[in-house]
């Protein structure tokens, strides 16, 4: 089920007045949001139910026997197993064709050739998200971070949770599972701020991320017909879109968590505001990057050790992080360019130089701030370009044209001639003045509805108007869904 | 949690009744519109016709019926009330809705021939029912769009992807003319002949177009209860194939005949309809009266129409 079509606004509002007025039991509701979020799965196919019931059953058992299990050894081996069995399946449904169709092509460099069947199988809505949490959860009991639970529901309920299960954020057991323990008390100010975020979150996906999609299709798949500059301008508004659609699903799942009275993390804080790159993966999908960070960067020794080290550990997570969004050689290429960006921060101990929040900035940054913004925007952007790309001698076609097709300011390609651009450029530098002037909270324009408070409704009706003018006639997918 | 769902309803409220505003306003504009799109609707529902003739059909009535031929040839007045890119289900809109405002017309002339049979599977030019979503257009809307129905229950939602609207709506207001060809209904187009047809050759090898898709029997239905209302509303129902180019014709094969069999049947019985075809006119033979195989061009259908007029003419008022 799509937050953006017909079948959730009615979902929603009756799983929030059952959850609210009907289950009024922790157990009940708990087991209430699990039934909830079981249809809002099975919707898109039933049949994957059957995978997450099945991790969430060895993951469950795992971490109870996680917990009796006094042996180093036997702990580890059972960290083992369930390392085994999420990543199994998430290898053998997301990675089993690359890895074959890699081998087949290595193969054929050396005239030697491989008849080896790849799987005809559909990637299950979510996979990658659902399973980082459940390890996250192993994970935390064998460092005996968190206890196990004992109680099923909860846990499968912490596992499958609708808002966050097909795009994240990824939550960890440590912030979200306990939540699943505690009874819930109705906060209006949490419901207001869940109203703003689903609000925002639906102007960022069907406005900017939807509006911004048919001139980024026709662009990149006719890149060889298009001018520099037409080809420089898909891949800005790439960059919008992909922001918009993702920021757009975490700000809508958070939202709606906040109905419900649970907290989820933070995903993005206004990435694009970045004045380094450093800072760019502190604001960027946070719950995925900290996940790396505790779970493979800390443990291969982090940022401590010599250069050497180093290097090696940032490649590995950048690149294992590239990976994760999907079995094409041009997330591979997207994670070391970021590496590579990165690095030289690291090396120069400049990585941490950015870590206060915006506030600094009263009204507008100044100029060498809006130098550093642009420079780490065309710098993303440039990575957007694999990201985007269906393969890598797509994208470096794409990067080709951009050198050759040497018209540096006619923007027209066939889409733009047929439509009008300038409603969505509108859109585009009314959502970047929202969100600079959001840019110290998690909620849009908070300081700006809290000075001017009678305003708000008109701040709400224009946004819904804008929404409702950019509807499209098929709710359109959310990019995360596939990795 | 009361306190919430109050703030919720205030102001959905608020943002509703403020869409319903802003969307009358919209309407209220469009209706005003010189637009090629809304002029005949408007033309309609301002019961601005008074016409002897009038012309219904697809775009093979719109681009073929030129009313200034008609007038100085037949001193009579006439209007062109063809649809672009519909089949009878969406025809019928504009037919009942204009015998709501005119119970009875002089001459109907109804074109006919293979497309008009087709069971439509989009709407085409959506945004020219949108200031007159009435609950009877609606019913009719709703059943071959989905869609439509929230439209017509979300204020401004039927204006999604359509902000060129309010662009319209804004001229309308200010009676600014817009740019509109038009005469009295009719569009004219000057082109010369286009590739399409050539492409479409290519693409069948040698092969008839396919027509299975269509259930003939189930459209003649419906095209059939068409006929009895427009014979209701009119003294005299002209059903004119008008030319199609001879190659088209040929791919068409057996098909064409077997339509065009039934339109005869239909006349055969009553006294009050006539058929006339005219695919076997000389028009048909050169492509310097097309643009492309199924429509004349501005030359094309200053001929057919004046041929037309003499038909009417000599079946009719003679």
């Amino acid at each position: 089920m799509l937050f953006n079509s017909l079948e959730f606004l009615l979902f929603l509002p009756i799983v929030f007045t059952l959850y609210w007025f009907v289950f009024k039991k922790l157990k009940i509701q708990n087991l209430f949001v699990l039934g909830a979020s079981y249809f809002f799965y099975a919707w898109w196919d039933w049949r994957f139910l059957f995978l997450i019931i099945f991790s969430t059953i060895v993951d469950y058992l795992l971490g109870l026997q996680l917990h009796k299990e006094q042996i180093n050894s036997k702990r580890k081996w059972l960290l083992y197993v369930s390392l085994l069995v999420n990543l199994g399946l998430l290898g053998v449904l997301k990675y089993y064709n690359f890895f074959i169709d890699s081998f087949i092509d290595a193969f054929s460099l050396f005239d030697i050739k491989l008849s080896v069947k790849t799987l005809q199988i559909i990637l299950p809505v979510g996979i990658s998200f659902y399973t980082f949490q459940t390890l996250s959860y192993t994970i935390d009991v064998y460092r005996k971070k968190i206890k196990p639970t004992r109680d099923f529901i909860a846990f499968a309920a912490f596992v499958t949770f609708f808002p966050q299960l097909v795009a994240g954020p990824i939550e960890r057991a440590t912030h979200l599972l306990p939540q699943f323990y505690r009874k819930r008390i109705f906060n209006y100010e949490n419901a207001v701020i869940g109203m703003r975020l689903i609000l925002w979150g639906f102007f960022q996906k069907i406005v900017i991320a939807d509006g911004c999609a048919p001139y980024v299709n026709d662009i990149f798949e006719n890149f060889e017909n298009y001018s520099s500059a037409t080809l420089v301008f898909g891949s800005i508004l790439f960059s919008f879109q992909i922001y918009g659609d993702f920021a757009g699903y975490s700000n809508i799942a958070i939202g709606i968590s906040r109905l419900f009275g649970f907290d989820l993390m933070r995903n993005f804080k206004y990435p694009y505001f970045s004045r380094d790159i450093a800072e760019f993966w502190r604001r960027w999908h946070i719950s995925l990057s900290t996940w790396f960070r505790d779970y493979v960067y800390i443990p291969l020794g982090g940022s401590k050790g010599s250069s050497k080290s180093k290097i090696r550990n940032v490649f590995i997570i950048f690149i294992v992080s590239g990976f994760w969004h999907g079995a094409n050689w041009t997330f591979i290429i997207w994670g070391a360019l970021n590496a590579l960006y990165f690095l030289p921060l690291l090396l120069l101990n400049k990585n941490r130089k950015y870590v206060n929040e915006l506030d600094k900035y009263t009204n507008l940054p100044s100029l060498k701030a809006v130098l550093q913004m642009g420079g780490t925007f065309a710098l993303t952007t440039f990575a957007w370009i694999f990201f985007r790309s269906n393969s890598l001698t797509e994208a470096l076609g794409f990067i080709h044209h951009i050198v050759i097709n040497t018209s540096y300011f006619k923007i027209s390609s066939s889409y733009t001639y047929n439509h009008n651009i300038r409603p969505l450029i509108l859109y585009l530098l009314f959502f970047v003045l929202m969100e600079w002037w959001s840019r110290n909270s998690e909620q849009f324009v908070n300081s700006f509805l809290k000075k001017y408070h009678s305003l708000r409704y008109i701040v709400y009706g224009i946004i819904t108007f804008v929404i409702i003018l950019n509807i499209q006639n098929k709710a359109s997918g959310f990019i995360y869904f596939q990795f | 949690m009361k306190q919430f769902l109050k703030k919720t309803f205030k102001i959905g409220l608020f943002i509703y009744l403020t869409l319903l505003g802003i969307q009358f306003v919209v309407d209220c504009g469009l209706k005003q519109s010189k637009n090629s799109l809304y002029e005949t609707w408007n033309k309609i529902y301002n019961e601005e016709i008074d016409s002897d003739i009038v012309f219904f059909g697809s775009s093979r009535t719109l681009k073929h019926y030129n009313p200034s031929v008609f007038d100085k040839k037949m001193n009579v007045k006439s209007y062109n009330l063809g649809n672009n890119a519909t089949a009878i289900d969406i025809q019928k809109i504009r037919n009942n809705i204009y015998f709501e405002k005119y119970k009875s017309t002089k001459i109907i002339v109804q074109n006919v021939d293979i497309s008009s049979l087709f069971k439509t599977k989009e709407i085409v030019n959506k945004e020219q029912y949108f200031p007159y979503y009435t609950l009877q257009n609606f019913k009719a809307l709703n059943n071959l769009d989905s869609s439509v129905c929230i439209e017509y229950l979300v204020p401004m939602y039927k204006y999604r992807g359509y902000l060129k609207m309010i662009d319209v709506s804004l001229k309308g207001y200010f009676s600014k003319q817009e740019n509109n060809n038009n005469y009295k209904g009719f569009s004219v187009n000057n082109s010369s002949w286009d590739n399409k047809f050539d492409k479409l050759k290519k693409s069948l090898k040698g092969k008839k177009i396919d027509f299975s898709h269509i259930n003939f029997e189930e459209r003649f239905k419906i095209f059939d209860k068409m006929l009895i209302n427009l014979n209701k509303h009119s003294e005299v129902v002209f059903l004119i194939w008008a030319p199609e180019y001879y190659e088209r014709q040929e791919l068409e094969g057996d098909v064409l005949i077997e339509v065009k069999n039934h339109y005869i049947e239909a006349a055969k019985n009553n006294p009050k309809i006539f058929f006339l075809d005219f695919t076997k006119d000389s028009l048909c033979l050169d492509k310097k009266y097309f643009y492309n195989s199924y429509h004349l061009n501005g030359k094309g259908a200053s001929i057919f129409s004046s041929k037309v007029a003499d038909s009417i003419n000599k079946y009719y008022i003679n």
